[in-house]
């Protein structure tokens, strides 16, 4: 977005009611030619964007303002409009200063209470134009607006247009560039402005039965009306979207469907990306020559291990860098999806039915109806999750639900919870299913409960009751759902995506530095295994001068048999590198130095390591757990996951005792142990202030939940 | 007949009278066209319950058939503090 070829450019504020298609006469208007702030000192986000006039250059920015109801609520999305028509505030990076124009959009179908708005702003005395928007839905209902009329009622500009199917844009795009200060002003009282919409309403809005009327009996009042029980299509679906049983089924049937969408689709995304940073041994053989088949192999990591030298640098760049961009990246198609799906949902017009229908259910929690669809995609991944809360309009629940949403059960917790359960249950396969169901649970219980803590504690407010408007069905419009998508994307990856890459950073740096010498026994092992080779090459070459001839194939037997020693010899050396390396990074040391504190919860210094180390990412517990008890990271190995399952503390007991593993389950399912989601908490709750808050919160329910468990289960002689 | 909306019956039509809620709330309420004069409807009982807006306020307003309306889900402690002249 640049500035016009003839100055600076027309700064458009674009006003109006919810539900007016506001966003998408935005999106249809400046396209992808935006960008996405907020308001300085406020978690309102704006959007700046340009209107291409044909003469090329940017000619005008559009402000899209919040939806408001009204300029004089107490709302903060109020307040914001308020104080950018005042010219007192401005989108961060914006200069300061009132608008050139206001641009007030409303719906041509429920124009009456719209006016009222429009009244608002005409007493403002800004240049004004009003975009009479979904006109063609208007026309269909019989409604009849004069826009002459309405001009000249109003005083100011009136173009019918339509935003999604562009009827009138190019006439909105030429009054928003040449729109004057309104020549009449609407009363300032509340009951005069009601009136004189009314007034302005009756004059302006005819219909087709008004055609066999009378002059002095046209308007509002010679309109029909419908017997009560008449009920329209709106009314049907509403019966059945809004029923406590039909529209149970229906609800679970869409956020069903929804979340198999989001999350079986984005698998494929997220393992091409996974594959492009950390390499896919698969495609190997599809590549050739061989040394394009390693690279293709080793990914973006091993493009850098291939090009750079060894040192430092090179392991920065690819183990902290290059990982760290992985490791935000592969979020992104969950969140395009979700919010994709989530932009036709609302389009249509029945996520406010659903938010509707879960009221009932959420509300005496302290949270509204509108929460339970990010609760719901917290399951699969609380980032999505967390930026699904948009949609509640109420701050303090949407904080609210900020707050809860990681309690949820996430797929990065079920490596953790299949460990546990295999251990707890092998060979019961139904006990282990119902500890899992039970992880599901608690987790979703312990969310509630802490929604109805913190609601009467830290986040204490006036228990707001449903004021929800429940929109026009409509066929949803993929354009804005596209624009969403983009512009959802790119906020996380601008914001949260940096900060994740930072802290990714700093967690490689902790869990590979100090670099120590390998311990003894690894040392042995390989001199051991260098002894074997070299025993096995004098005998190769001394049976090579007897023979004088290649040596046959049966010959090389127990050559073989000691080359495949010295491997595992080998083998065994690295791994016990590796778990030592690993025990004496700085995570590792702290681990150390914090395993008393997590003493009473059963949990000795390699399993203090394995919650340290998973700090970051809880997923990363069991692969930590593999390397400390192992040397080996491949987690999903029976083998290894059996190892770390009979791993020993240093007197030689079980490290997962029974009492132990229950109080590991508890705190997984509890605990925070994910980073990504806290930078994204700071981000959309509008400060790191509330990132803490829910890490402290979590950590203190998750530790003294497992706290109670073990004790309980060792004083009951679980052990 | 003076009725609140949460007593209202299914399809009951009337015009809103006087609304003796907070201050934030009949605001909000105010703005989104529920106010004194509005035509309105009950199209779902129950807690919550669904009212539609007619507009036109103060004219006899537009009917729903017309399309010219909005639905706003209202809990019932709202509804009930909401009186109308029932019309129909």
């Amino acid at each position: 977005m640049g500035a016009g070829s003839g100055g600076s450019p027309r700064r458009v504020a674009l006003l109006g009611n919810p539900n007016t298609g506001k966003t998408t006469l935005f999106n249809r208007l400046c396209g992808l030619r935006h960008k996405t702030s907020n308001f300085p000192g406020t978690t309102q986000e704006a959007r700046i964007g340009a209107i291409r006039s044909d003469e090329g250059g940017d000619r005008v920015h559009l402000i899209d303002l919040p939806g408001i109801y009204s300029l004089e609520l107490a709302q903060s999305e109020s307040a914001v409009c308020r104080e950018v028509l005042a010219g007192n505030l401005a989108p961060r990076g914006e200069p300061i200063g009132a608008p050139a124009a206001v641009c007030v959009v409303v719906d041509s179908a429920n124009l009456a209470r719209n006016l009222l708005l429009v009244g608002e702003v005409l007493g403002r005395r800004l240049p004004t134009v009003v975009a009479l928007n979904m006109i063609d839905l208007a026309r269909r209902s019989g409604i009849r607006i004069e826009p002459a009329e309405l001009e000249r009622q109003l005083g100011c500009s009136v173009v019918e247009c339509s935003a999604r199917s562009g009827e009138g844009l190019d006439r909105l795009a030429s009054a928003l560039a040449t729109a004057r200060v309104p020549n009449r002003t609407p009363p300032g009282t509340r009951e005069g402005l009601e009136e004189w919409a009314d007034s302005v309403y009756g004059l302006c809005v005819g219909h087709p039965h008004d055609a066999a009327a009378p002059p002095q009996e046209r308007g509002p009042a010679a309109a029909p009306r419908r017997a009560a029980t008449t009920w329209s299509t709106t009314d049907r679906l509403d019966r059945v979207f809004t029923h406590p049983f039909m529209g149970m089924l229906v609800f679970v049937a869409v956020m069903t469907g929804l979340l198999m969408v989001v999350f079986q689709l984005a698998t494929y995304p997220m393992d091409w990306i996974e594959a492009v940073f950390s390499g896919n041994q698969e495609w190997v053989a599809a590549w050739q020559p061989a040394w394009i088949a390693e690279l293709v192999g080793g990914g973006l990591t091993g493009l850098v291990e291939h090009l750079m030298p060894p040192g430092i640098l090179r392991e920065l760049v690819a183990g902290g860098v290059v990982s760290g961009i992985g490791a935000t990246v592969i979020f992104v198609p969950q969140i395009a999806l979700m919010f994709f799906l989530i932009s036709l949902l609302e389009d249509t017009g029945y996520l406010a039915r659903a938010a509707f229908l879960m009221d009932r259910l959420l509300r005496p929690f302290g949270l509204p109806g509108h929460s339970f669809v990010p609760l719901l995609s917290s399951h699969a991944c609380a980032l999505p999750g967390i930026m699904a809360t948009r949609t509640i309009p109420d701050r303090r629940q949407r904080l609210l639900t900020i707050l809860i949403a990681p309690f949820m059960t996430c797929s990065a917790r079920l490596p953790v919870y299949v460990l546990v359960t295999v251990l707890l249950f092998r060979d019961r396969p139904l006990m282990a299913a119902l500890a899992f169901v039970g992880c599901y649970a608690l987790g979703a219980a312990a969310g509630l409960a802490s929604a109805l803590v913190l609601g009467r504690t830290v986040l204490r407010g006036a228990h707001r009751p449903m004021i929800l408007e429940l929109p026009t069905y409509k066929v949803p419009s993929l354009r804005t759902a596209m624009v969403t998508t983009f512009d959802r994307s790119v906020v996380f990856l601008k914001n949260a995506g940096t900060n994740i890459l930072a802290i990714s950073i700093v967690l490689w740096w902790l869990g590979s530095y100090p670099k120590v010498d390998p311990p003894d026994a690894a040392v042995q092992l390989r001199q051991m295994a260098a002894e074997i080779r070299q025993t096995r090459l004098a005998d190769s070459n001394v049976h090579d001068s007897r023979t004088a001839q290649p040596a046959e194939p049966s010959a090389t037997a127990p050559v073989g048999d000691r080359d495949r020693a010295a491997d595992e010899l080998e083998e065994r050396a690295d791994q016990l590198e590796s778990s030592h390396a690993k025990a004496s990074s700085f995570a590792g040391r702290i681990g150390k130095a914090v395993q008393p504190v997590f003493a009473p919860l059963g949990f000795d210094w390699q399993l203090t390591v394995g919650v340290v180390t998973s700090f970051a990412a809880r997923e990363v517990f069991v692969s930590t757990m593999a390397v400390i008890v192992t040397g080996q990271d491949d987690a999903e190995s029976q083998g290894v996951l059996e190892q770390v399952g009979d791993a020993r503390r240093e007197d030689g007991t079980p490290v997962f005792t029974t009492a132990t593993c229950w109080s590991l389950l508890v705190y997984y399912v509890l605990a925070m142990q994910c980073l990504p989601t806290l930078a994204v908490t700071a981000r959309e709750a509008g400060g790191v202030r509330w990132a803490f808050l829910q890490l402290a919160w979590m950590s203190v329910v998750a530790y003294v939940a497992a706290l109670i468990v073990h004790q309980v289960l060792i004083a009951s002689g679980v052990a | 007949m003076l009725v609140s909306l949460w007593d209202a019956g299914l399809g009951q039509a009337g015009i809103v009278c006087h609304h003796n809620l907070e201050n934030g709330d009949a605001e909000l309420l105010r703005a989104m066209g529920l106010r004194p004069k509005a035509r309105v409807r009950v199209c779902k009982r129950g807690e919550p319950l669904i009212v539609e807006v007619l507009s036109g306020c103060g004219h006899g307003g537009r009917g729903a058939e017309d399309g010219c309306s909005c639905r706003i889900g209202l809990a019932g402690s709202l509804a009930r503090k909401v009186m109308i002249e029932a019309t129909s």
